[in-house]
């Protein structure tokens, strides 16, 4: 059963990678041609999206060949993305050659950097890709794999917190008011880290252009970052109490988790809040 | 007879009443920064609206959201200092703070999901 679990994580992780990359290809394409249209580009894009797909599909059937080719043309979209990225916002202009390159607006990069980033990311660091990718080869997959993947079985696995024995009772309906915690956690944490990262990246393309108030927005992204990394480990604790029931030790261990967050979240907030006023009131653009 | 035993308690050790206690006060601290960034991010869509519509309308959501997330950790942190103080009712306050928290984090990610996009649609510098 883990196994198979494994696998169908893998596949869907895998999936919405390429469908992300495909679709935000499209979509840059589109908005760039409906604005500014160009035959070069209308090619580029379309000729990058299809072939994102087979290259997907050849994955996908096991094709042993395909993988570092499929690497050296993600990497080079993000190189393009960054490049396009870089001569939206006037730093260093495309030569005319090569304008077909160009994006007519900055935040198309970012969402065309992005989509390549997440799919680089899973093909790279997830072992449920690299798995599925392996089984669809015909390989031995590794045991470790079918272990240590889903969260719910790391904390199994690690050497947690032993139980104290004093189990409080629930109802159904109770036990659903702490059942989303863990998901929502690391959704949240998700979500600001990605927020972080684009405001470091708009953060350092702002400190180039505009000077100071680029600053404030790269040390807003920094803390927003450390935010939603940080989530993870209150999510840890909130998965290990669904996982094992709510036994006292695990609710102790949640609420500890969730306390050390807190007191963090204060005191980066009291920064955030004083780069705030800095940014917008003392030193506006 | 012995009586019905009271199904609605914990028996918490001391010093699980104090950790109790000690989650209690910063999600108070974090509520109370989040009124202040939400009073941050009004005052900015307020001062930004008359100029330039969309950033300022932008913020003033924002702000709007900030603020019911600093009244949903509030009311957490409520639940959680109950908690502590009424002895014998601990397991619907131990409920209370967990939904406050699933209704936070909920709220957290539509704002982010937002925030983000409207950084990705305009242009920030």
């Amino acid at each position: 059963m883990n196994r198979e679990i494994q696998l169908e994580n893998g596949e869907k992780l895998f999936v919405s990678g390429f469908i992300t990359a495909a679709a935000a290809e499209s979509l840059v394409t589109l908005v760039a041609n409906g604005t500014h249209f160009n035959w070069y580009s209308t090619l580029n894009g379309a000729l990058g999206t299809i072939l994102m797909l087979l290259l997907a599909d050849r994955l996908y059937r096991g094709d042993r060949y395909i993988a570092p080719i499929t690497l050296f043309v993600i990497l080079m979209q993000l190189g393009l993305g960054l490049r396009a990225l870089v001569d939206a916002v006037g730093l260093v202009k495309i030569p005319e050659t090569f304008e077909f390159m160009a994006l007519p607006f900055a935040w198309l990069a970012v969402v065309k950097i992005l989509a390549y980033a997440i799919l680089l990311s899973f093909l790279l660091c997830s072992t449920s890709v690299q798995d599925f990718l392996a089984w669809r080869r015909g390989e031995q997959v590794p045991e470790r794999s079918y272990s240590t993947n889903t969260v719910e079985e790391v904390t199994a696995q690690a050497p947690s917190i032993p139980p104290s024995g004093v189990t409080i009772s629930l109802s159904e309906k109770e036990t659903a008011s702490y059942a989303n915690l863990p998901w929502l956690l690391q959704t949240a944490g998700a979500v600001l880290a990605v927020l972080g990262l684009l405001r470091v990246v708009y953060g350092i393309l702002a400190l180039k252009l505009i000077g100071l108030p680029g600053l404030f927005m790269l040390l807003d992204g920094t803390i927003t970052l450390v935010l939603g990394l940080l989530l993870g480990l209150p999510a840890a604790a909130c998965n290990l109490l669904k996982s094992e029931g709510p036994d006292l030790a695990y609710v102790m261990n949640a609420v500890r988790s969730l306390k050390s967050y807190y007191s963090l979240q204060f005191l980066l907030s009291i920064v955030l809040a004083g780069v705030l006023v800095l940014g917008q009131f003392i030193w506006p653009r | 007879m012995a009586p019905p035993a009271n199904t609605e308690a914990i028996d918490f050790s001391e010093e699980q009443r104090q950790t109790l206690a000690d989650l209690a006060g910063p999600m108070r601290l974090v509520s109370m920064v989040l009124f202040l960034l939400a009073l941050l991010r009004l005052s900015i869509g307020l001062l930004t609206l008359p100029s330039n519509f969309f950033p300022g309308a932008a913020s003033l959501l924002e702000g709007v959201l900030t603020g019911v997330l600093g009244l949903v950790m509030l009311t957490g942190s409520d639940d959680a200092q109950f908690l502590v103080k009424q002895k014998g009712n601990e397991k619907p306050h131990l409920v209370h703070t967990f939904s406050s928290l699933s209704t936070f984090y909920q709220i957290q990610i539509v704002l982010g999901i937002l925030v983000g996009a409207l950084l990705v649609i305009q242009r920030p510098f």
